[in-house]
Parts: C-alpha cells; sequence; structure tokens
C-alpha cells in the first residue's frame, strides 16, 4: 500500500484504512486535496480487498468539510452502521465509512489520542528483570532453595544425583510456569520476555523457601506450633499472590489494583484450595492423631520449657475441646 | 463372635501322665446331666433376620437368667435397635432373649428369656486345684453341642484381670459356655483360646457377682451406658491407683531410664534396628498392657502401651536430623481403634517441657467417649532437646481413663525420664 504523503500543506488529519476487524492496516496524513480510494493502483489509496472496486471512493473537501462519494462501486459504501447505501456523505471526526470488506477512518488534528502507555518491561523495579544477572541470581537462589529443601527432607538416602533428580521436577514446574506467563505476555502485550518471568519464577521459589524456614525457626524457637500450620498456608497464600502480581505487572496496563485482585484469585485457588483440603484433613475425625510438632536441633530453642504440671493444665483446654465434639460440635 | 488368639511360641513336650483316677464319671452321663442347661446364643441382625454372630451361654439363676460373654452379644449392646437375641436349645428349642446386665471388664453378659424354666446350674465358690479334671460346654462351629474334657492349669500370671488356664479344645463359638467340675458346678466360662489345646476361661465368681447385682428386667440403652462408664471408670481407677502408688519401674535405654515394665500384666520388647537405607539408628523399647477390654469390634479401651525410641546418627547435619524427626513424627508409632460412632476426634497441643533438667518438645493429642462420659484415650509424645545427634522419642497412649488419671500418668511418664549416662 501507498504510504507517500499527499501533500506539502498543513495537515487536516489522518486517514486510517481498517480490515473488518477494526485493526488498522494503513495510517496517512491527509491535507484536505482530492484523494481516490480503490483497488486500482493509480489511486491515492490503494486498498487491498477483493470486495472493493478498482475505483471506489473518493474524498474531497466541500466548504471546509470533508466529504465522502461513492464512485457506483459494485458494493457500494455505507456510513457507520448504516445499512442504506449512499452515494454521497459528509464524514465527521472520527466516523467510519464501511466498503468492501474494510473500512476508512478520519480523524482530524484535533482528535484525541489515547495515552502513551507505561512499558513496565522497560520503567520501574520490575525493569532489572531484563538483566541476565537478575535471572542468574534468583535462579541461583532458586536451586540453592530446591536443594537444601530435598536436603533436608532426605534421611540420607540420596546422592547429590539423586537430589539432582528431584530437583528436576519442581524445576519443571517452575520452567511451565515461566512459559505459561510468557505466553500471557504474548496474547496481551505482543512480546514473551520469557526469562524475565522465569527470574520471577525463580525469586518467588527462593522467597518461599526462606518465609517457610524462617516461620519453622521462629516456631520453633518461640513454641508457636498451634500457629505455624496457619501462618505457613498465609504466607505461601502471599507469596503466591506477590508472585502473580509480578507476572502480571511486568506486562498488563490494568490499574494495579485489579491486577493486585487477580493475583490475591490465583493465589487462592492454587493454594487456597490445597490449604482448605489440609484443614479438612486436620480437624476431620480420624483414628490417628494429627501429630505436627516442629523439631529443630535444641540450640534453636529459646524459649523455656514449662514444667510438666503447667503443660498439662494447658493441656485442660483439650478436654473441653473433646467433651465438645462428644456433646455434637463434630459433625465430620 | 470374637475369639481372641494370642500366638505362644512354646516348645510343647507332652509326658505321657497315667493318673490313675477313681471313679471319673461317665462323660456321656455328664453331657446328658448338663445339656438342657446350656444353649446357642444367636445374635439377629433385625433387617436380614439372619445371625450375626454366635456364642454359647448357660442357665445360672433364677427367672430364666443366662450367663454369656460380652463380645458374644456387643452388636446387641452397641445397637439394641438393630440386633435382637435369640437361644437355641441342644434339641432345637429356641426363644428370645433381652440383655439384663454387663460386665465389660470381665467380659461378661446377663441375658433373660421367659421360656426358659430348667434348673440353673450352680456356680462354684471356690477355685480348682491345677490338673483338675474340667468339662467344657459349648457349641462349636455352630455344629451343636459339645463337650470338652480338660485340665485346669491355674490362673495366668501375667494378666491385668483374672484368667484361668484350660487345657482343652476351646473353639470359636464356645465363648460364653460353662465350663464345669465333675460336680456339675461352674468354675468358668469360656472366652479365648490360644490353639493347641490352650483355652482361657472367666473364673466364676465374675459371674456370680454379676448375677447379684443383675435384676430382673432388661436394661435399657442410658442404663446400660451408665453402667459401662461405671465399669470403666472403677477399672482406670484401680489400674492407676496401682501404677501411680509408686515409682514407675524404669528401664536403661543407652544414656537415658525411661518408664519400663510397669506391672507383670504388661509386657514388653525391644530391639534395634540400622536401616541400610538411610542415616538413621534405631533403639527401640515398647511395653503394652495384655489385657484390652473388648467394647465392639473396632473399639477396646483399658489400654495403656508406650514405646521409646533411641534415635541417633552419625553423619548427617543436625539440621536434617531433626527434621527426619519431625517426620517421623507424623505417623505415630502406636494406635488405638475407635470411630466417629464411639469417640470423638483428637484435640492436640504441642510446646516445651523441661523436667530434671531435660528438654522436650511434647504433644498431648486427647479424645473423648461419645456415650461413655468423663472417659478418655489420650496420646502423647515427645522428643528430647539435648543432643545434636542423638533424640529420645517416646510415646504414651492410654485408652478408657478419667481425666484426672490420664493426668497424673501422663506427668508420671514424663518424670520417670531422666539422663544417667551408663557407667562404662
Amino acid at each position: 500500500m501507498n504510504d507517500q504523503s499527499l501533500d506539502s500543506a498543513r495537515p487536516l488529519g489522518s486517514l486510517e484504512i481498517l480490515n473488518r476487524n477494526g485493526q488498522v492496516l494503513h495510517r496517512q496524513v491527509w491535507n484536505g486535496s482530492l484523494v481516490c480510494i480503490g483497488r486500482a493502483h493509480d489511486n491515492e489509496l490503494v486498498v487491498v480487498d477483493p470486495y472493493v472496486s478498482p475505483h471506489h471512493l473518493q474524498l474531497s473537501l466541500q466548504d471546509g468539510q470533508p466529504q465522502a462519494q461513492d464512485l457506483d462501486s459494485l458494493n457500494g459504501s455505507y456510513l457507520g452502521s448504516s445499512k442504506s447505501r449512499q452515494s454521497l456523505f459528509p464524514l465527521g471526526d472520527g466516523q467510519t465509512i464501511h466498503f468492501g470488506h474494510s473500512q476508512l477512518r478520519f480523524h482530524s488534528c484535533s482528535a484525541e489520542v489515547a495515552p502513551t502507555l507505561r512499558d513496565t518491561a522497560r520503567l520501574g523495579m520490575l525493569s532489572m528483570l531484563g538483566s541476565p544477572w537478575v535471572l542468574i541470581g534468583a535462579a541461583i537462589l532458586a536451586l540453592l532453595a530446591l536443594y537444601a529443601s530435598e536436603l533436608l527432607e532426605d534421611p540420607g538416602k540420596l546422592t547429590s544425583l539423586g537430589i539432582a533428580e528431584e530437583m528436576s521436577y519442581p524445576l519443571i514446574g517452575i520452567t511451565a510456569w515461566a512459559g505459561f506467563w510468557a505466553l500471557m505476555n504474548r496474547v496481551l502485550a505482543h512480546r514473551f520476555h520469557f526469562l524475565a518471568h522465569l527470574a520471577i519464577a525463580f525469586a518467588g521459589v527462593a522467597v518461599l523457601f526462606a518465609v517457610a524456614q524462617l516461620i519453622t525457626l521462629l516456631g520453633f524457637a518461640l513454641g508457636l506450633d498451634n500457629w505455624v500450620w496457619w501462618l505457613r498456608w498465609l504466607a505461601r497464600i502471599s507469596i503466591l499472590g506477590l508472585v502473580v502480581f509480578a507476572h502480571s505487572h511486568y506486562f498488563s496496563q490494568a490499574s494495579p489494583r485489579r491486577q493486585a485482585l487477580l493475583a490475591g484469585i490465583v493465589a487462592l485457588v492454587l493454594f487456597g484450595t490445597p490449604a482448605v483440603g489440609s484443614f479438612i484433613e486436620k480437624t476431620q475425625f480420624s483414628s490417628l492423631p494429627w501429630l505436627d510438632p516442629l523439631l529443630l536441633p535444641p540450640a534453636y530453642q529459646w524459649r523455656e520449657g514449662d514444667s510438666m504440671e503447667v503443660f498439662m493444665q494447658r493441656a485442660q483446654s483439650l478436654r473441653a475441646d473433646a467433651d465438645a465434639g462428644v456433646d455434637g460440635g463434630e459433625r465430620d | 463372635m470374637r475369639i481372641w488368639t494370642l500366638v505362644l511360641l512354646l516348645s510343647v513336650c507332652c509326658p505321657s501322665l497315667a493318673v490313675a483316677q477313681s471313679a471319673v464319671p461317665d462323660t456321656a452321663d455328664l453331657y446328658d446331666s448338663w445339656s438342657d442347661r446350656v444353649l446357642q446364643v444367636q445374635v439377629i441382625e433385625k433387617q436380614s433376620q439372619s445371625k450375626s454372630g454366635i456364642g454359647s451361654g448357660f442357665l445360672a439363676g433364677a427367672d430364666g437368667l443366662v450367663i454369656t460373654n460380652y463380645h458374644v452379644i456387643a452388636d446387641l449392646a452397641n445397637h439394641a435397635g438393630d440386633y435382637e437375641a435369640r437361644y437355641l436349645t441342644a434339641n432345637g428349642e429356641q426363644g428370645s432373649l433381652e440383655l439384663v446386665n454387663v460386665d465389660v471388664v470381665h467380659d461378661l453378659a446377663v441375658l433373660r428369656s421367659s421360656d426358659l424354666h430348667a434348673a440353673p446350674l450352680a456356680i462354684a465358690e471356690e477355685m480348682p486345684r491345677q490338673g483338675t479334671r474340667l468339662y467344657s460346654m459349648g457349641f462349636p462351629y455352630d455344629i451343636g453341642l459339645t463337650i470338652v474334657e480338660g485340665t485346669y492349669n491355674g490362673l495366668l500370671e501375667k494378666s491385668l484381670f483374672e484368667r484361668m488356664h484350660f487345657t482343652g479344645s476351646i473353639n470359636p463359638g464356645m465363648s460364653g459356655g460353662p465350663v464345669l467340675n465333675q460336680a456339675g458346678a461352674v468354675i468358668g466360662i469360656n472366652v479365648a483360646t490360644a490353639g493347641n489345646q490352650v483355652g482361657f476361661l472367666i473364673p466364676a465368681k465374675f459371674a456370680s457377682r454379676l448375677l447379684q447385682n443383675s435384676g430382673a428386667e432388661a436394661i435399657d440403652s442410658a442404663s446400660l451406658h451408665a453402667t459401662i462408664s461405671r465399669q470403666l471408670q472403677d477399672n482406670q481407677a484401680h489400674i492407676s491407683a496401682s501404677l501411680l502408688s509408686a515409682d514407675l519401674a524404669s528401664t536403661q535405654l543407652r544414656d537415658y531410664r525411661v518408664a519400663g515394665e510397669l506391672a507383670d500384666w504388661m509386657s514388653c520388647w525391644g530391639n534395634s534396628l540400622q536401616n541400610n537405607t538411610d542415616a538413621l539408628k534405631q533403639v527401640y523399647y515398647q511395653c503394652q498392657s495384655q489385657d484390652d477390654i473388648y467394647l465392639s469390634d473396632a473399639f477396646s479401651t483399658g489400654i495403656i502401651r508406650f514405646q521409646h525410641d533411641l534415635i541417633s546418627t552419625d553423619s548427617l547435619h543436625p539440621l536434617r536430623f531433626y527434621r527426619q524427626l519431625q517426620e517421623r513424627s507424623h505417623y505415630p508409632q502406636l494406635r488405638l481403634e475407635g470411630n466417629q460412632e464411639t469417640v470423638s476426634r483428637y484435640h492436640c497441643l504441642s510446646g516445651f517441657v523441661t523436667h530434671a533438667e531435660l528438654n522436650f518438645k511434647s504433644t498431648i493429642c486427647v479424645r473423648a467417649y461419645r456415650k461413655l462420659s468423663g472417659i478418655y484415650d489420650a496420646y502423647f509424645y515427645l522428643t528430647s532437646l539435648v543432643d545434636d545427634r542423638e533424640a529420645l522419642q517416646s510415646t504414651l497412649v492410654l485408652a478408657g481413663f478419667s481425666w484426672d488419671n490420664l493426668t497424673r500418668l501422663t506427668e508420671q511418664f514424663v518424670n520417670s525420664v531422666s539422663w544417667q549416662p551408663a557407667q562404662q
């Protein structure tokens, strides 16, 4: 399609050719001179559309007002959403003429344009995610976290190779997660930035591990065993929410509030569901007790132990709970 | 029907004894004179009108009272609306029975029928001498009334409740049947077998006591539960008093002094394990009471069990070692029966406990009995926090105790743990 400027005089506005889906195929400045539009190569604006006649429309200025005239085309021209064929019509600012399977739109010079989008991938805190060093740093932290996690789980059975194999499963999951967000980025913002999303995912894993260990440490040191279940799930849901927010904020133009809402919903669905499952398992009837004491080496005990008498006095509350369960409080 | 089976690893030799006995009565005559007073007790599921369990029983009191084992009629006791009891005599007469009283601790029940008018069997007040010839009667495997000759071989030594050792074949279906002496007095009641002619009887004096405490009317559900509650309370009070009256017996587990064989009715054993696939070494010591109280197929009580595990490692970092101890905690070593119908769920609490300059991480879980008020099960678990590469993990399980006794026994269990390095 021809992209040449029509005149060197002061422009009147711009002309756009759109396809039937509203996607702009061509835009050029218009200074008000006569413009012929059609499929033939001698037109000022050549349209590649088999439903458009060789000489379909012409645009001109009549008393300073843009006007379109149908040149007896085969399929006709239509103003806006009108179904009636017209041969001559004034063309206002922002109005569209349908012809063939294409559209013509005029914007005057004074027409407002949409605000400039902020490129969040290049601006702000998240712009650092484009740096390979951030990716390398996050990857190292995540690998250390996964290695430490596998090492803690293992009772001395696994070799280093075995631990590496165990780590491969979460790594596949992390890669798939980053791939999903890169795909979302591609669909919504036309860019992949897979490595940036991988850096976010790695950072999330590292933070998740670090916070889990911190909760275990504080829970044990201060004897908060009975709160740790809640703290663990709260931390998991919060961190996942932050990770989802970071992924979405990296490419989405939606308001931070809407992104936070989305992140919260995703985190609640992904981690809230297993949390509810775990809670049900913890509180429903079982012939086995739910034993979940935190254990760390003796040096991490910061709180003094109670005497057995005091401990059993605290356990009095269990008696009331069990009696309440018998009296009908528990229906599992 | 339930038959308890014990596995006895005995090298049995059978010396041939030819004891001349004068005036040994003909067993056929004894059978003839007692057979009209021994019954098959059937528990019938009402909807299908089919037998859900069978056992034996005998007439043992005025007004058609029948003695059998509690475990024979447990379904009737637990679900009176769903089951009914009937009797069948050796000559084919049938009739209905109603539950009058139970003694769950000694596994006895009293039933009554208004149709039975045969003279009751007499109950002997004194125990026989060891070696006395006895006759066990009952309906083994639902194949008709049987008489089995055997001998009395004394009371079991390692039993919480008195149990007589009867050398003779007691088989499934004979539970609740009488064991008589030659004079026709009931000496004991069939209750269990270990196979190979090793049988166990309930001394008849407990049946006699139960009869004295029984009225002539059927017991309703609320009274039944109150009776069982009271019996369990009395039993746990008796056990607790005997255990709490002195320091607990203890045993040495490397550098720890821990609760050991608390009473002669507990059975203890231990071993050491080294799993080649991981870096943990385990020495364990386990004890449990020998005589659970049967309440239903899915539920027994009156239990004391405990286990000490001394876990150590040479190679694991302390963080990894204690993480493994934490993982072990998720899978309780000792388990109790029970379902939603019988008990609440467990409610648990964890915390640090310090005793005798030893630190522990302790967890206690408690559940209450649904129909038997004031009775609880407890699961107590401790891990010592003393050494970076060695820890004691002890578990105490108490089933069927009052809150006060449960508290005292748990405290005593912890108080019995101390750090006493063995002398080299």
